[in-house]
C-alpha cells in the first residue's frame, strides 16, 4: 500500500500476485482433475473472492479497495482453476488478461485522484465528475468493467466463470458454487459501482486542498491505453481469442482437449446471464443502502486477519507447549513408556488393517532338553524381575540368561553365535561386575505399586506383541527368495570358506563388518576418554578417598594366579585356532578377539591391575588402530589389482614339513577384526579398572604375592589357622 | 520349538521393557541387555529355525540355515556389548559427579536419607524441603 500508484499497479494488477496463479496453471495438467485438488484450489478461491469482495466494499482508501478487490479476483481465477474443466482453465486465462487491463487502469487513476487531490480517502472525495472529466471517463469504464457490464471485457470473463460455477459440484450440493460465485459477483459490483459514485458523483468537498483538475496527458495516457484495451476486447472478444487460446493451450499441456467455446458477448439466455444481472442489481441496491450498511459493519468489527492470525498461532503454541510438556517433561522413564505405547499402538494398528500371513512350515517338535533350557530361560528371567532389587543377584541371572542364549544358538545351528554370545557373556559379566564396584549394590523401593502395575501392564502388552510377531514370522514363509541360497552357493567358489557366516561377515558383507569394527573401536575410546575426564576432575578425589571395604581372604589368590599364568600360553593357542579356522569351521576373528581378551582379563583378575598393566606394553588405543589399519590397508590392495575396495582372493600354499593349506586375503581383514575387538574390548575394562585404582598400590616387585618356596613372605596379615 | 523361541522372545522383551521403565541406572542397564537378547534372537530368528543344519558347507550336504541372519546377529552381539559398555560408563559418570543414580531429570524431587552427603555438599538449604 506504500508504493507509488504505478509500481501498485504493476504488482498488484498484473505480475507478483499473478505468479502464485502461474504456478498453478502450470500445475493443472498433472494435478487438476484430483479430488484433493478440486475441493482444495477451489474451495479456497471461492471462499477468497466472497470474504475479499466483502472487505472491499467498506474499505475507505481508494487503493486498499482495489488491493482487496484484486484479492478477491485472484480467488475467482484460483476457483477457476481449480474446476478442472478445460473451459474454467479458458476462463481463467481470459479472466488474467481482462483484469490486469481494468485493474491496471484503475490503480493508476487511483494515482491521479490522490496527486490531484490530495488524499485518497473516499469519504473526503466527490463530485470531481465535472473537476476531472478525462479521469472520469477513464474510471467510469473500468470500474464498469469491474462491475460486470456488458460490452466490456470484465462482464466476458465474468459470465464464463458464472457459466463454469453453475456446471460445479462441490460438497455434493450443485447451487453451492453457483450461490457464492453471484455472491461475490454482487459484491464485486457493488464495490466498483461505489468506487465510481463515492468519488465522482455527489456534492464537491470544499475541503479538497487545491481545486482538482485533470493531469497532462503522461498521467493520463497510459490509463487510457488499457481502458482502449478494456472497451474493444469487450465489444469484439474474437480479437483477443488468439491469445486466449495459445495461453489456454499451453495451460492445458496436451492434458486436455481444447474447449470449443468462443469469446463472445452474447449467449442467449443462460442462468449465468441471468446471475450476472442479479449480481449488478444487487451491487446497485447494496451501494443505495451503504451508509447504513457501514454503520453496521463498524458496528459488528470485523475481526482483523492479524488477529485471527495470532489467536490461532497463540492457540497453537499454547497447545503444543501443553502436549510437550507433559509428554516431555525431563523424565526418561515417561519418554520409554510413552514410546513403547506407541509402538504397540502402532503394531495393533497394523496388525488389525494387515494380512497376516497364514502358517505355512510344520513347527519343530519340542525336545526334551530345549524344553529345559527355555524353562530355565523364563524362570531366570522372572527371577531376574522379581529379585532385580538384589543387583549382583540380577547380574547372577543374567549371565544364565545368555547361557541358555548361546545354548539355544548351538542346538539351533548357529555355532558361530554361540561361541560369540559365549565368549561376549563373560566379558559383559566382568565389566558389570567392574561397574558395580562403584554403584549402590541395592535398588531401593521407590516407584508405588500403581506405577509398577502399569510399567507390568506395558511390559507383558509389548512381550505379548514381540512373542506373537516373532510366532507369526516363524511359521510363515519368506515373502520372498533371500539372497541366502546365493551366499551359500558362492561361500567356497568365490571366497574361498566353507563357514558361510564368516566368509559373510569377512568377504560379502566386509564393508558393513569394516564400519562395525571401527563403530567398536569408538565406543572403546569414549569409554576411554570419559574415564580420563572423570579421574581429572573432582570424581577422582572420592574415588581415592572412599572407605577401604572388607575384601574376602587374599586379593591375589596363590592358586589362581598359578592357574591363569599357566592357562594363559593355553588359551592364546586356542584363539589363534578359532581364527585361523574362522574361514572354515566355526570361529574368526571376533570371537578369536573375545577369547584372547579373556586371556588377558583373567591375569589382571588373578594377579591384579598393577602387575598385568606393568607387563602390558602395548597400549589399546593401538591395537584397535592397527586392527582398523590392517582391515582396511586389506582393503585398499585390491586396489592395486584393479579390482574394488575389499575384493578378496584365494590361493592354496604348501610350504614342505606342513599340509597344504589355504591362505585367503579375507584372513587379513579378519586379523583387524581380530585386532579391532581384542583392543576395544581390553580398552573398555581397562577404563573401568583404572577407576577403581586407589593410590599406593604399586606393582608387587615379585612375580607373586604368595610364594612359599621365598623366604621372605610378605605378610598378608592373616593368620594361619 | 517355535512356540519357544516366540515366547522366549516374548518374555525376555516384557522384562527387558519393564527394567527399562525403573528410575535407578542399573535396572535400566539390566534391561537393555535383556532387550539386546530378544532383539537377537528375534533377528535371529527371522531365517527360521533349522536343528542340525549349520551353515558350513560338508559335501554331500544339501540343507544348511540361513546363514545371512547368523552374520548379522553376530556383529550385534559385539556392538551390543561395545553399546552396554558406552551405557555403563555414562551412568558411572553421573553416579560420581552427583552421587545419583536416578534416571529422570526431576529437580522437584524431594532429596532422599540415602544421598546424605549430597546435602553436606550443598549446604543446609535443601534440607528445609519436605
Amino acid at each position: 500500500m506504500a508504493a507509488p500508484t504505478p509500481v501498485s499497479a504493476y504488482l498488484h494488477s498484473a505480475t507478483m500476485v499473478k505468479a502464485g496463479l502461474f504456478l498453478m496453471a502450470r500445475l493443472w495438467p498433472v494435478l487438476s482433475g484430483t479430488d484433493a485438488w478440486f475441493v482444495i484450489v477451489t474451495g479456497t478461491g471461492l471462499v477468497t473472492m466472497v470474504i475479499a469482495a466483502v472487505i472491499a466494499l467498506f474499505k475507505n482508501d481508494l487503493k486498499a479497495l482495489l488491493a482487496f478487490s484484486t484479492v478477491s479476483h485472484l480467488g475467482l481465477i484460483t476457483m477457476l482453476l481449480g474446476t478442472g474443466t478445460a473451459f474454467g482453465a479458458m476462463a481463467a486465462v481470459f479472466h488474467i488478461l481482462n483484469h490486469a487491463t481494468f485493474k491496471a487502469a484503475l490503480f493508476m487513476t487511483a494515482g491521479i485522484i490522490d496527486h490531484e487531490a490530495g488524499t485518497r480517502d473516499i469519504t473526503r472525495l466527490g463530485g470531481l465528475r465535472k473537476l476531472m472529466p478525462v479521469t472520469f471517463v477513464i474510471t467510469a469504464l473500468a470500474s464498469l468493467s469491474m462491475a460486470g457490464i456488458p460490452f466490456f471485457n470484465g462482464f466476458l470473463s465474468k459470465e464464463m466463470m458464472l457459466e463454469e460455477a453453475t456446471r460445479t459440484t462441490l460438497l455434493g450440493s450443485p447451487l453451492l458454487v453457483p450461490v457464492l460465485a453471484t455472491v461475490g459477483a454482487l459484491f464485486s459490483a457493488a464495490y466498483a459501482f461505489r468506487y465510481l459514485v463515492h468519488v465522482f458523483f455527489g456534492p464537491k468537498r470544499e475541503e479538497n486542498p487545491g481545486l482538482p483538475h485533470d493531469p497532462g496527458f503522461g498521467m493520463w495516457g497510459p490509463p487510457a491505453v488499457l481502458v482502449a484495451a478494456v472497451v474493444v476486447i469487450g465489444v469484439a472478444p474474437a480479437l483477443a481469442e488468439p491469445l486466449v487460446r495459445s495461453v489456454t493451450a499451453a495451460v492445458l499441456g496436451g492434458a486436455a482437449p481444447m474447449p470449443g467455446a468462443h469469446l463472445r458477448i452474447w449467449h442467449g439466455l443462460t442462468p449465468a446471464l441471468g446471475m450476472s444481472a442479479i449480481a449488478v442489481t444487487g451491487g446497485a441496491v447494496l451501494l443505495m443502502a451503504f451508509a447504513p450498511l457501514a454503520r453496521a459493519w463498524a458496528a459488528a468489527g470485523p475481526p482483523a486477519a492479524k488477529t485471527i492470525f495470532d489467536a490461532i498461532v497463540d492457540g497453537l503454541a499454547l497447545l503444543s507447549r501443553t502436549i510437550t510438556e507433559r509428554l516431555h517433561d525431563g523424565a526418561l522413564t515417561r519418554y520409554a513408556a510413552i514410546f513403547s505405547v506407541t509402538v504397540v499402538a502402532v503394531a495393533g494398528h497394523a496388525w488389525a488393517t494387515g494380512a497376516a500371513p497364514a502358517p505355512a512350515r510344520d513347527m519343530l517338535p519340542v525336545e526334551p532338553l530345549p524344553l529345559a533350557g527355555w524353562l530355565l530361560l523364563v524362570v531366570a528371567t522372572l527371577v531376574l524381575v522379581r529379585q532385580h532389587r538384589n543387583r549382583f543377584v540380577a547380574l547372577v541371572l543374567l549371565g544364565v540368561v545368555g547361557l541358555m542364549i548361546s545354548i539355544g544358538f548351538a542346538y539351533l545351528s548357529a555355532p558361530d553365535l554361540a561361541l560369540t554370545q559365549l565368549s561376549v557373556e563373560v566379558v559383559t559379566v566382568i565389566l558389570l561386575l567392574l561397574a558395580l564396584n562403584f554403584l549402590p549394590r541395592e535398588t531401593p523401593v521407590e516407584s508405588p505399586a500403581g506405577l509398577r502395575l502399569r510399567d507390568g501392564a506395558i511390559a507383558a502388552v509389548v512381550g505379548l506383541g514381540a512373542g506373537a510377531l516373532v510366532f507369526t514370522i516363524l511359521v510363515g514363509d519368506f515373502s520372498a527368495p533371500t539372497i541366502s541360497a546365493y551366499h551359500l552357493a558362492n561361500s567356497y567358489k568365490g571366497g574361498g570358506g566353507t563357514n558361510v557366516v564368516n566368509v559373510i561377515l569377512v568377504d560379502f558383507r566386509g564393508y558393513d563388518t569394516f564400519g562395525e569394527i571401527i563403530v567398536l573401536g569408538i565406543a572403546a575410546l569414549v569409554i576411554y576418554a570419559t574415564t580420563e575426564a572423570l579421574l581429572s576432575g573432582p570424581v577422582r578425589a572420592r574415588l581415592l578417598n572412599r572407605p577401604v571395604e572388607k575384601v574376602a581372604g587374599d586379593a591375589h589368590p596363590m592358586m589362581m594366579v598359578v592357574v591363569t599364568r599357566v592357562m594363559m600360553p593355553l588359551i592364546l593357542m586356542v584363539g589363534v585356532y578359532i581364527f585361523l579356522r574362522g574361514h572354515n569351521e566355526p570361529g574368526g576373528g571376533f570371537i578369536a578377539g573375545l577369547v584372547v581378551a579373556i586371556a588377558v582379563v583373567m591375569q589382571y583378575m588373578a594377579s591384579g591391575y598393577a602387575w598385568a598393566s606393568a607387563r602390558q606394553r602395548v597400549p589399546y588405543h593401538g591395537i584397535i588402530g592397527a586392527g582398523v589399519l590392517v582391515a582396511g590397508l586389506t582393503g585398499i590392495g585390491a586396489w592395486f589389482f584393479g579390482a574394488p575396495f575389499l575384493t578378496s582372493t584365494f590361493g592354496y600354499v604348501r610350504i614342505p614339513p606342513l599340509a597344504e593349506f589355504e591362505l585367503a586375503t579375507a584372513m587379513g581383514f579378519d586379523l583387524g577384526v581380530f585386532l579391532c575387538v581384542l583392543g576395544a574390548v581390553m580398552l573398555s575394562l581397562d577404563s573401568f579398572a583404572r577407576l577403581a585404582r586407589r593410590a599406593g598400590i604399586e606393582a608387587s616387585e615379585f612375580d607373586i604375592d604368595i610364594d612359599p618356596s621365598r623366604d621372605d613372605a610378605p605378610d598378608t596379615g592373616k593368620a594361619e589357622g | 520349538m517355535e512356540l519357544l523361541v516366540a515366547s522366549s522372545v516374548g518374555v525376555l522383551t516384557a522384562a527387558g521393557i519393564y527394567m527399562v521403565l525403573r528410575l535407578r541406572t542399573f535396572p535400566v542397564i539390566v534391561g537393555t541387555a535383556l532387550l539386546s537378547y530378544a532383539v537377537n534372537v528375534f533377528l535371529f530368528a527371522s531365517g527360521r529355525l533349522a536343528v542340525n543344519q549349520p551353515p558350513i558347507l560338508r559335501d554331500g550336504v544339501s540343507a544348511y540355515t540361513d546363514p545371512l541372519p547368523q552374520a548379522l546377529v553376530l556383529t550385534a552381539i559385539v556392538i551390543s556389548f561395545g553399546m552396554t559398555a558406552v551405557v555403563v560408563i555414562v551412568a558411572l559418570g553421573a553416579y560420581l559427579s552427583s552421587r545419583d543414580d536416578h534416571v529422570n531429570d526431576r529437580p522437584d524431587r524431594p532429596i532422599r536419607q540415602d544421598h546424605q552427603d549430597r546435602q553436606d555438599h550443598h549446604g543446609g538449604g535443601e534440607g528445609a524441603q519436605p
